[in-house]
């Protein structure tokens, strides 16, 4: 089934001491947008507020192929079916490994075989086959990342937002997450946004650029294209 | 330094716990069958009231307590702000304030029988709702808001996260507020004196009580009905213990922490200015005999509270921080006897008084001192020592600034909660020594209800005006 693209209009965030803006963009299913800025821009307050987490004005939501738009900057975060990979992955720290990703399957209703099925298979395929049942404390900071991955998108979301995915791991860990994404991706092609400062493969780019007390995402075509 | 205030720490804990209690248990051995007597059918009822009053109070405190704790915590409203406020005031209020408050509710309804185990259940409810609601939502406030939207971002809805987080990550927060809610329950006295409607309805503080006080003296009884409180509290207090093992110890100091200095009201200089001096002048208003409870309340007050933080700062010195807990594993009343029993009549009340209270209280000093003493500076104290600061000195520099505010804001609430104490007094009270607590009592017991009135007013005045007085610049820091 072909995905929804995820679109955003007249974003801007308005703060007493700042206001972070975007231009438009739209990005079709299987399509990523690398968002780059230096650092302590806005660039995690603008995946909040995409996210809902921050109030923001403008629209944004989801594009059918038929061109029908369903808006959801209205909706509460939790209806908005967005996996996020958090900076810090703030995985439950009274859950093992496996418990985290499986919460994520429990609360969008996916249980039984199936579920234990697709933990599995993505525990095996990002190496983490021996560390299914460890404590998230005894969980290394590469580890700890792949399971925050995995929980962020193993129910199918219909956008997929990565902030630092893969800041501080090593190359191992980088190139099993790496694969499992664009596998991930090939089996179900969403819309992708990537916050780093790593250049990443996209087929867009948002920029971030200081005005005085504006600071603007500026939309170019990707300098990394996938 | 540290051996004088290990022996000095020895003494005190032998005098104020040990040997009384020893005394107390020795004190009749004519105890032929010791089965009969420990399950005498009276005791068990006794048992079976309290136990059974405690957990209908506990089940109803934690039906409104939990919902009320969910819904102040993620509502940002003026309206939630203020609940949260009064919550955050109400639970140091003195007994006397719940009976008032029951008995003007239960008039409002016109409730036939006021005096009844219901009326207790309800103002235990009353008493025990702010105390779970204050702890669940410095429990909340502990959790990383990023989790939790971490967790929203899955797609969960309230149920999601009440299930998946809120339950799970509060489970022993939750637990511990039970078990201390249980705690004060066990040890409640003046609620159930005044509102229970008198024997045999009574639990088992107001039965030792009775027992060794009302008419002719049941000695055996007493003990026994002890013994039972001494089996219950410990259960808690090793409830407790265990809980606050592990990764839990933090989160229940954290609790700690947060009663005493989070966030509440910033009072203008003026205003307590203004009070105080109401407050003085109505001293001089006031009946000679109000105004003489007034004055040994106080002063015992003062000198509790000023005992209890050296007591505690005394027990840090030492390394063994447990004993300034041990107070907490036996209840008012038992001690109050035990010291009856050991030292009798033969010293001053108002020394007696200040050495129970001192032991008593001073688990809540330990609790919110601890952990702050246990984050000092030790590096900047370093640096100024090496630039020739005595340590003392460095330490006063360093630590007293952080410090200063909680061990004044300690003050007032242990003035507080000493100036509302009535279980350790009131087997002393005697000899024109008749503390403010005890006065309210009295006037209750007489059904003297204005005066009883106007004395609880003038006791929340005075304990609230020196909470707040200590606080007044909080928000500053």
């Amino acid at each position: 089934m072909k995905q929804d693209s995820f679109f955003v209009r007249n974003f801007k965030v308005v703060r007493p001491e700042m206001a972070i803006e975007s231009d438009d963009f739209l990005i079709k299913a299987g399509e990523r947008l690398w968002v780059h800025a230096p650092s302590g821009f806005g660039k995690t307050s603008f995946l909040r507020a995409i996210a809902g987490f921050e109030a923001c004005h403008g629209e944004m939501g989801y594009q059918n192929e038929g061109g029908a738009e369903t808006l959801i900057q209205a909706l509460p975060p939790h209806r908005r079916q967005f996996g996020i990979l958090f900076q810090d992955q703030l995985l439950l720290s009274h859950l093992n490994a496996t418990d985290n990703v499986m919460l994520a399957l429990k609360i969008n209703k996916i249980e039984g075989a199936r579920a234990s099925e697709r933990v599995s298979t993505g525990m095996k395929d990002l190496g983490l086959e021996s560390r299914m049942n460890a404590p998230v404390t005894q969980l290394s900071g590469g580890e700890r990342q792949r399971v925050a991955l995995l929980r962020s998108l193993i129910f199918e979301p219909k956008l997929l937002i990565l902030d630092e995915p893969f800041r501080g791991l090593d190359v191992l860990s980088h190139e099993r997450m790496n694969s499992f994404l664009n596998k991930f991706l090939e089996d179900h092609p969403i819309p992708m946004i990537i916050i780093s400062h790593q250049p990443e493969k996209c087929d867009f780019e948002l920029i971030g650029e200081s005005k005085g007390n504006v600071r603007k995402f500026i939309l170019r075509p990707g300098t990394h294209r996938s | 330094m540290k051996l004088t205030s290990r022996i000095l720490v020895l003494l005190i804990s032998f005098l104020g716990l040990v040997y009384p209690v020893v005394r107390f248990v020795m004190r009749d051995s004519s105890y032929q069958n010791w089965q009969q007597w420990f399950f005498e059918s009276q005791t068990l009822y006794t048992v079976r009231l309290t136990l059974g009053l405690t957990l209908i109070s506990l089940m109803l405190s934690a039906l409104i307590a939990i919902p009320m704790a969910l819904w102040l915590d993620q509502t940002r409203t003026l309206f939630a702000r203020w609940v949260r406020k009064f919550l955050e005031v109400f639970w140091v209020f003195p007994s006397f304030v719940y009976v008032f408050l029951v008995l003007a509710v239960l008039k409002l309804f016109r409730v036939e029988d006021i005096f009844s185990l219901r009326s207790v259940v309800f103002a235990w409810v009353l008493a025990g709702v702010p105390f779970i609601v204050v702890t669940l939502l410095t429990g909340l406030r502990d959790l990383d808001v990023r989790e939790r939207e971490a967790i929203q971002s899955l797609g969960a809805n309230f149920w999601d996260m009440l299930r998946y987080f809120f339950l799970p990550k509060l489970k022993r927060v939750i637990a511990s507020s039970f078990l201390h809610q249980s705690w004060l329950y066990l040890t409640s006295f003046s609620l159930v004196v005044l509102l229970s409607g008198g024997p045999p309805r009574e639990t088992l503080e107001v039965g030792i009580y009775t027992a060794t006080r009302l008419g002719h003296v049941n000695y055996a009884h007493a003990l026994a009905l002890s013994l039972w409180q001494i089996l219950f509290v410990l259960i808690i207090r090793v409830g407790l213990k265990l809980l606050m093992r592990s990764e839990v110890k933090k989160e229940i100091e954290q609790v700690g922490i947060e009663w005493f200095s989070g966030s509440s009201q910033s009072y203008s200089k003026k205003i307590l200015i203004g009070v105080g001096g109401l407050a003085l002048s109505v001293l001089f208003l006031l009946p000679a005999e109000l105004r003489d409870a007034l004055i040994t309340g106080v002063t015992l007050s003062g000198w509790v509270s000023c005992g209890v933080i050296s007591y505690a700062l005394l027990v840090y010195l030492t390394g063994w921080r447990g004993l300034a807990e041990a107070g907490a594993w036996i209840s008012p009343m038992v001690l109050s006897l035990a010291w009856w029993s050991a030292y009798g009549f033969d010293y001053s009340p108002i020394l007696l008084c200040f050495g129970i209270q001192v032991v008593l209280l001073a688990p809540w000093a330990s609790r919110i001192l601890y952990p702050l003493l246990d984050r000092s500076r030790k590096l900047e104290q370093e640096a100024l020592q090496s630039i020739g600061a005595h340590p003392l000195r460095s330490w006063l520099w360093v630590e007293w600034p952080r410090l200063k505010q909680n061990v004044f804001w300690l003050a007032g609430v242990i003035f507080g909660l000493s100036l509302a104490e009535v279980s350790t007094v009131i087997l002393f009270s005697r000899g024109g020594f008749e503390p403010l607590s005890v006065w309210i009592q009295n006037q209750l017991m007489r059904f003297q209800l204005d005066q009883a009135f106007y004395g609880t007013l003038l006791l929340m005045a005075v304990s609230m005006g020196a909470i707040l007085w200590v606080r007044r610049d909080h928000e500053a820091r």
